[in-house]
């Protein structure tokens, strides 16, 4: 997930990961705006969410739960080995996704971008939904 | 969002004893309230030389030589033009002089390039080293060089602030 924000007087954006939080909320500091008419706050563009909230994350990967266990992983992604990210995403699509952006925002390996999409593409559907009948 | 040209219209420098009190985050003013030399600076005028430093840590008994970072040093200088009439460069920094050296590398938004509020600046800090000007030459203008020591962090991601 990215956050696009533009400086205050300028045609001038800059993107940012999730991963680049802090700084992201420097350029708003000092004026840069979140460009996304959509996005209000940029922990909510992030999908951050705080432990016992109750609004849901716009970021694709929660359930809605108000787990504060899968809160905390978002920024649990270890960095390393190939072999380590694969350990903590398993078969996790969501973590698959996290892993990803923190990927493309650093070594972008392209063996593990490849592992990770395949992953994150094998989003199983929620049990509450129906399958279509042929 | 395009990559830029960096010696073409855009650099823009400040230099004084400051004070910034946040290197992260000068404010308007006090980068104002330095001197503003851009217009003496070289087309490659500029140098921050950050340079890191590798430490072996293999051992005879591995082929494979891994290392893990060390130190890191900065070797910032500036060459800038000296002028018959106003020599403001030169006359701004003298050898043994604490300053901030305020460096936006994509150029200011404000007006004809000016440093303005949220622009993404370098700011250094440091004891001007040497000021040595460079040899005469044929079909040469006359230059000098100032090289900075690292005082303090450099920050290489800072924001303007309003004041």
């Amino acid at each position: 997930m990215r956050i696009t924000l533009a400086h205050p007087t300028i045609n001038r954006r800059k993107t940012f990961t999730r991963k680049q939080r802090d700084k992201a909320l420097r350029h708003l500091a000092v004026g840069w705006r979140i460009t996304d008419p959509d996005v209000q706050d940029i922990d909510n563009a992030f999908g951050i969410a705080e432990a016992g909230s109750e609004s849901a994350p716009l970021e694709v990967g929660f359930d809605g739960s108000q787990d504060s266990a899968s809160s905390s992983l978002l920024w649990d992604v270890p960095s390393g080995p190939i072999p380590d990210v694969l350990a903590w995403v398993g078969d996790d699509p969501d973590r698959a996704e996290e892993a990803l952006d923190v990927e493309h925002a650093g070594s972008a390996r392209t063996s593990l971008i490849s592992q990770l999409e395949q992953i994150a593409s094998n989003d199983t559907p929620d049990e509450g939904e129906e399958g279509s009948e042929l | 969002m395009s990559r830029f040209a960096s010696a073409d219209g855009k650099p823009r420098i400040h230099v004084g004893s400051g004070p910034i009190a946040d290197m992260t985050a000068p404010t308007i003013d006090e980068i104002n309230g330095l001197d503003a030399i851009s217009g003496f600076i070289a087309k490659d005028g500029f140098s921050s030389g950050e340079t890191g430093s590798r430490v072996p840590i293999s051992s005879a008994a591995e082929k494979v030589n891994l290392e893990v970072s060390g130190s890191v040093s900065y070797q910032v200088e500036g060459t800038f033009f000296r002028d018959d009439a106003d020599d403001d460069a030169w006359d701004a920094m003298d050898t043994g002089d604490e300053q901030y050296w305020v460096f936006c590398r994509k150029g200011g938004s404000g007006d004809d390039g000016a440093i303005a509020v949220g622009d993404e600046v370098e700011v250094y800090f440091g004891e001007v080293l040497q000021k040595s000007n460079q040899d005469i030459a044929e079909n040469t203008a006359a230059r000098f060089t100032a090289s900075l020591t690292t005082g303090a962090k450099p920050e290489l991601d800072a924001l303007v602030a309003a004041s």
